[in-house]
């Protein structure tokens, strides 16, 4: 599942950069003490989803699962 | 709004911001009504509670063994991806101000994610104040639109700004501190 950890990393890469610029911005034209708090509070929360989704991602069995009966009836089916 | 109170922690921020004059007072900072973010905030709400309102439906094409992991690491992604959209939504609303000095207005715009900007000029030149409760709403909720004419020909307005007619008496009772002649219509 090498493929799926380096698209996964992209993704983490490039939001963190998104998310670096935009509380930059934020915190160069702020007004107030408020923006630092939101910075913080949304630095925590993207950090702790983060986390979730590398935790879960790890835990998925991706080598077993597999397309069972093609689209018209797509479960996914260990084994 | 942010009137007064906090204008010390507001001043200090400010002035470093906007480039003022050290001995220049801040009279008012207004952002938008808070019911402009009332909408943007059910949106971001309704887009974080996506997952679980889908979440039966997920189970309707993944093995129950797989379930769990896939379903949290799907939502993790999502509400990722909604918090980023939340922020922007509240930056958005939080980096438009109006900032009245004792010697000029501000209008602090921010458009989209990073474009911002800052339009000002000097109170004495203000000749006319206009204010617009556009409808019932802002009426009820105390919002309306202000336009300022000033001396050059120069109009800007302000959309959807709390309390109107006290950016109106501010504006007007600086102007003719400063000099200036301004009418109130």
């Amino acid at each position: 599942m090498e493929i799926g950890w380096l698209i996964l990393m992209i993704f983490f890469i490039i939001y963190g950069l998104f998310l670096g610029a935009m509380v930059f911005h934020l915190n160069t034209y702020a007004f107030s003490r408020s923006a630092k708090w939101m910075s913080n509070l949304i630095i925590v929360l993207a950090a702790a989803l983060s986390l979730i989704a590398i935790l879960s991602f790890s835990r998925v069995p991706w080598n077993e699962i597999e397309l069972e009966k093609g689209f018209r009836n797509s479960r996914y089916n260990i084994n | 709004m942010s009137l007064r109170k906090g204008f010390v922690i507001h001043g200090i921020i400010l002035i470093k911001m906007l480039n003022l004059d050290p001995d220049e007072k801040i009279q008012l900072v207004m952002h938008h009504h808070w019911i402009f973010i009332v909408g943007e905030a059910v949106l971001t709400f309704f887009l974080a509670s996506l997952p679980f309102i889908a979440g039966p439906f997920f189970l309707l094409f993944v093995n129950i063994t797989a379930t769990p992991s896939l379903f949290i690491f799907f939502s993790s992604i999502w509400l990722l991806i909604v918090a980023l959209i939340g922020f922007g939504l509240w930056m958005d609303y939080y980096l438009d101000a109006l900032v009245i000095t004792d010697r000029r207005i501000l209008n602090v715009e921010q458009t989209g994610i990073f474009k911002h900007s800052v339009q000002e000029f000097r109170i004495e030149k203000v000749q006319d104040v206009t204010i617009e409760a556009p409808n019932f709403l802002a009426t009820f909720l105390n919002y309306g639109n202000i336009t300022l004419s000033t001396a050059g020909e120069m109009t800007f307005s302000i959309k959807e700004v709390p309390n109107p007619h006290l950016a109106r008496d501010v504006i007007l009772k600086n102007a003719k501190n400063i000099g200036g002649n301004p009418q109130s219509l």
